[in-house]
């Protein structure tokens, strides 16, 4: 095995080519890009990739639509006010000369990706709220042309009637594919509005009480993922194993994320008995975020191997933390002296939500 | 004045360990991860899908005290072969009858890394088979070029290079050599063997061999610990 090496260094960086830009709804616009050698860059439905700006920044999008030969990287990515990309986009729309225009990407990376299902007949449910939308259709598009039997229902979240900017593509599928549905939903009160109305995992939780032969796909804000995983887990019966989320927000930048992500304080007694709180950036794990303050190694990069993140929780904490899955608690139970609270950090995505956690950082040896 | 030229690390300090460095028990760690991988390869038949035997793997890497791994387990089956590290396998593959796979993994037992990888085939499939066989002779043949001349890290990988092309290989360098060391070696140094430029003691170092078909899609990987003639026999 090679050593753990950053993305960056692993696939290199390529060039590319805007292809076409346009907006997409009120706040939201689609790149494309297109790569000028004719290579295809090879990635699976679901996966992400770095785009290098030229100002330096870097930002993480997911492809919208299944590898296809020949065609452009298609981007969805939602305008944020002061954003330095978005000020970059808004540009880009108003500059007749942009088309040709090079940048740098990186990747593929990413493991939310098309699973296989158990059976057949088991059913598939995604869930997406904003721009989220771009990784569920290229998974949706690959479970399609998989010829996947078993029901596919796809669930949009949105604020308002014309944040659905493609909808007519996911009606034009429904109709063609007998085992597809889409269901938008809006949360708000809007009154033009006359369909769904909540948060998308309400929707899929009330529609499906069972899930106990489900794969479930989740892309989009940090706090959504994280209420879907514990919502559908623990009410519906859904295998932890077979929930799927980028680890992510898309649209946030990997070098911006503690500053555009929502804040959140954790409360740490470390090894030596000594108390600290740290502020750290919502939509990462915590392993991530303690690794970024030199509190841990996370030697194995998140892959629950290596158990050098282990932790203890707070006893009225572990209750808001969705339970560990099967692996997680093989390997909390491998290390040595192991205790219940223990958990691993990897295994724990940071939302606002878990503002004020209470961990220990304990002093045993793995 | 205070200088701000980088400071170039030399060979003692890549090739520092921890407190807890041990040859005895690497090479206990080394030997445990070599009958690992060939039971876990025993237990993998045809018709097989990949996530499963990815489980099987762990579940039997547990059951022998190594379910730590300072890296992830990783089985991949026919076309997920030329997979490099670090990169999603293509869901779903499930192992033919004439097919090929590799198996890797990195356990850590005590307080002491393991590193080691095999590929394996299911059938009679020519090409399949000279690759498996091929990844293996080139790691040998890198070794001796590492024992006999005395070659730098930068140069045993050119030679690795040149093997593979020879026997009609592409050589893929996203996978060349780390150091293995009392966990974590990350501690020590995350980069690469290849590129080094002095030539690596004895039991510190791993040394990759992923070679891929240049058309078709498969591959084979092997690697083991940089050691001398007596500990291959």
């Amino acid at each position: 095995m090679t050593s753990l090496k950053p993305p960056g260094q692993i696939a290199g960086q390529r060039t590319v080519a805007i292809h076409h830009i346009e907006r997409l709804g009120s706040d939201a616009v689609m790149l494309q890009l297109g790569i000028p050698d004719g290579t295809a860059l090879s990635y699976e439905a679901g996966q992400f990739i770095a785009i290098h700006l030229p100002c330096g920044a870097t930002r993480c999008y997911s492809m919208a639509h299944r590898q296809q030969a020949g065609a452009p990287l298609e981007f969805h990515i939602r305008l944020q006010p002061q954003g330095v990309f978005s000020q970059w986009l808004v540009d880009a729309l108003n500059d007749a000369k942009v088309l040709g225009r090079t940048l740098s990407i990186s990747g593929p990376y990413g493991d939310c990706t098309w699973r296989p299902l158990q059976s057949s007949a088991d059913m598939t449910i995604l869930l997406g709220g904003g721009t989220g939308i771009a990784p569920l259709t290229a998974l949706l598009e690959e479970g399609l042309a998989q010829e996947t039997r078993g029901p596919i229902t796809l669930y949009w979240g949105g604020r308002q009637p014309n944040d659905f900017y493609c909808a007519a593509y996911f009606e034009a599928l429904a109709r063609r594919h007998q085992n597809f549905r889409f269901v938008p939903v809006v949360d708000t009160q809007d009154t033009r509005w006359k369909g769904r109305r909540g948060f998308v995992q309400d929707g899929a939780a009330d529609d499906f009480p069972n899930l106990t032969k489900a794969n479930v796909y989740a892309c989009g804000s940090p706090i959504m993922v994280s209420s879907a995983r514990q919502k559908l887990i623990t009410q519906c019966g859904l295998d932890p194993d077979r929930f799927y989320a980028d680890a992510f927000e898309p649209s946030v930048s990997i070098r911006d994320d503690a500053r555009s992500s929502p804040r959140l304080r954790v409360q740490l007694q470390l090894a030596d008995g000594s108390e600290r709180i740290v502020q750290v950036a919502a939509g990462t794990s915590l392993m991530s975020a303690l690794r970024a303050e030199g509190l841990m190694q996370g030697i194995c990069g998140g892959q629950k191997s290596c158990g050098s993140c282990r932790i203890e929780t707070d006893a009225a904490w572990s209750a808001h933390l969705p339970p560990p899955d099967r692996i997680e608690t093989r390997l909390l139970a491998a290390l040595s002296d192991p205790r219940p609270a223990d958990r691993l950090a990897c295994q724990i995505h940071l939302t606002p939500a878990l503002d004020g956690l209470r961990i220990a950082i304990p002093d045993r040896p793995l | 004045m205070i200088s701000t030229q980088p400071v170039t690390p030399t060979q003692s300090d890549l090739e520092k360990s921890g407190s807890a460095f041990d040859a005895e028990q690497l090479l206990k760690v080394r030997q445990m991860t070599r009958d690992a991988i060939h039971r876990i390869a025993q237990a993998i038949r045809p018709g097989m899908l990949e996530e499963d035997a990815v489980e099987m793997a762990k579940d039997m890497l547990a059951d022998a005290n190594m379910v730590r791994g300072w890296h992830d387990v990783y089985v991949r089956f026919g076309p997920n072969t030329t997979k490099t590290f670090g990169a999603p396998s293509e869901p779903g593959i499930v192992l033919g009858s004439d097919d090929i796979f590799f198996i890797d993994i990195g356990p850590v037992w005590k307080q002491w890394e393991g590193d080691g990888g095999d590929t394996f085939v299911t059938g009679s499939n020519p090409g399949m088979r000279r690759c498996a066989d091929d990844a293996r002779q080139i790691f040998h043949a890198v070794r001796q070029y590492w024992i006999e001349q005395g070659a730098t890290g930068k140069e045993l990988y050119n030679f690795a290079c040149q093997q593979a092309e020879q026997r009609g290989w592409k050589l893929n360098l996203d996978l060349s050599g780390h150091r293995i060391a009392d966990f974590p070696h990350a501690s020590v140094y995350e980069g690469a063997l290849a590129d080094v430029d002095f030539s690596p003691s004895r039991l510190l170092w791993v040394l990759e061999i992923h070679i891929r078909h240049p058309s078709e899609p498969y591959g084979a990987f092997f690697e083991d610990l940089l050691l001398e003639d007596d500990y291959f026999i």
